[in-house]
């Protein structure tokens, strides 16, 4: 069989791969808000005058930044589920609360992503002028309103060039997720490779979906920064 | 106060879930398998596991009057994940040994296949002892009894473990190993099917007793006692029927029910 066949032909495995993509796509879709926003927490809290809070943040970034995230999808994957089990045992069930392995990925790659974007959520929060929430202050808005009229719309403009960029990491990093039996683009991709064995074939088809969601989300990217940034010389 | 109302809720969902917990009523059993061992078990284009042993356990499923479902699970990960009940039986050409009857409960063997060394096509020569394989490279899949075989007699050879059998023998084609170690079916499928003559059988290894045992099972939770009785009933059902015989005749021209071929 040729490879348009293989690929696209009714015994073809463009379906698997397809579906992989979905999965690619859902993930790391599923991780924006959780990864993101529980950065920005992060961030808030790095900046509170309380030290003991401040110490286990940088302890908490240190860590998640300092070892492979390969490793913290694992932590997740069986820790997690031990926890589960052992806090299971202790209420008396008898049936274990399964952590279903794609929700692991996405609690593991929130909170690498967490751990990353905390950095770039900081800088952005000490580069907003503290003369803006005080204005905010005397027109008389309260700490929600200038929180999400008055400074996220700055911090966004300021933290979105390093955003996009660990949005780019996440998208690569859901590859990880194949080592659980996930069937996702990398995983398709080796399983159609593995049975026909024609990994150039399989492996590049990857590679174009992987590139093909890089540049769209490149282009989204742009878009994004040329709005935050109207009004701005 | 709210947490003492969730805990007074928990220790009675509790009590109502252990009166229920008695004896488990099987209806659907959860198979796993490492789906990368054609011709047993394999990925087909459409995500679908399909191979011997699914049709196999569906002949199984059917005498047992349950549902069945098959995972995929990644071979290394396969007892912890059965003890972490993702699954409730792994049914993957695993092999019965002491060791792993140490952490599983067997059902009782189901097929036993000749294991064999393999090289490429270029290489005439037949010897396969500790002495000839000295500094060779040979391959075979981590956490079988191939591997733990290779660790006991080749010490000589430079012995290197891979996550699937499949890679080896892609390996073994590139000429990148000198021989694997593998099941003969398995070996002799990868050769016919993407071998492109690269590769050939040379000879069958002897069972050792300790390492490699007398074939496989399904391997269970150690308390699931009830399910294993199962098993053993509905295997002799489907050998006593036919129906063994004539899956096998649907992928091998050999009987692998348990009798050793001696060529």
């Amino acid at each position: 069989m040729n490879g348009f066949s293989l690929l696209f032909g009714p015994e073809g495995w463009g379906g698997l791969l397809l579906e992989g993509a979905i999965v690619t796509i859902l993930l790391a879709v599923t991780t924006v808000p959780f990864g993101f926003g529980s950065g920005l927490a992060l961030a808030v809290l790095k900046l509170s005058p309380n030290r003991v809070v401040r110490a286990f943040c940088e302890g908490f970034t240190t860590f998640f930044r300092g070892i492979p995230d390969l490793l913290s999808l694992f932590i997740v994957y069986f820790g997690l589920q031990a926890l589960i089990d052992r806090a299971s045992k202790l209420a008396g069930l008898s049936s274990a609360i399964e952590l279903n392995a794609f929700f692991a990925g996405v609690i593991a790659l929130s909170v690498v992503v967490a751990a990353y974007s905390s950095e770039v959520w900081v800088a952005a929060l000490n580069a907003v002028p503290k003369g803006q929430s005080e204005a905010a202050h005397s027109l008389g808005l309260d700490s929600r309103k200038t929180f999400f009229l008055v400074l996220l719309p700055q911090l966004i403009r300021i933290a979105l060039p390093g955003l996009g960029n660990i949005w780019m990491v996440l998208l690569k990093d859901t590859s990880l997720i194949s080592t659980l039996a996930v069937i996702d683009l990398l995983r398709a991709a080796s399983e159609a490779s593995k049975n026909t064995t024609r990994p150039i074939l399989f492996y590049s088809a990857a590679a174009a979906i992987y590139l093909v969601f890089s540049i769209l989300s490149g282009l989204v990217q742009s878009n994004l920064e040329r709005r935050a940034n109207r009004g701005f010389a | 106060m709210k947490a003492i109302k969730l805990l007074a809720l928990l220790g009675l969902a509790s009590t109502l879930m252990a009166s229920a917990a008695g004896a488990k009523e099987w209806k659907a059993i959860r198979f796993g398998m490492d789906a990368s061992y054609a011709p047993f078990e394999s990925v087909d284009p459409s995500g679908k596991i399909v191979g011997f042993e699914v049709d196999y356990a569906n002949a199984l499923c059917e005498r047992m009057k349950v549902t069945c479902t098959f995972q995929n699970q990644d071979w290394d990960g396969i007892i912890p994940a059965l003890l972490a009940g993702k699954f409730d039986v792994i049914f993957s050409s695993m092999n019965i040994t002491d060791e792993r009857k140490k952490k599983v409960m067997f059902s009782d063997m189901y097929y036993a296949t000749p294991i064999v060394f393999a090289g490429q096509s270029a290489n005439k020569s037949d010897d396969v002892s500790p002495a000839a394989l000295k500094g060779k490279t040979i391959g075979t899949q981590s956490s079988t009894i191939h591997a733990n075989f290779l660790e006991a007699f080749y010490k000589d050879s430079n012995i290197k473990l891979y996550p699937t059998q499949d890679e080896p023998n892609l390996d073994l084609a590139s000429g990148r190993i000198d021989y694997v170690v593998g099941d003969g079916l398995v070996e002799a499928d990868f050769f016919e099917k993407k071998g492109n003559g690269c590769c050939r059988v040379i000879s069958e290894i002897k069972r050792v007793p300790g390492i490699h045992g007398p074939g496989v099972g399904a391997a269970m939770r150690p308390e699931d006692t009830d399910l294993r009785d199962m098993f053993n009933k509905a295997i002799a059902e489907v050998d006593a029927d036919g129906t063994y015989k004539k899956i096998e005749a649907k992928y091998f021209k050999q009987d692998i029910r348990g009798k050793q071929l001696t060529n």
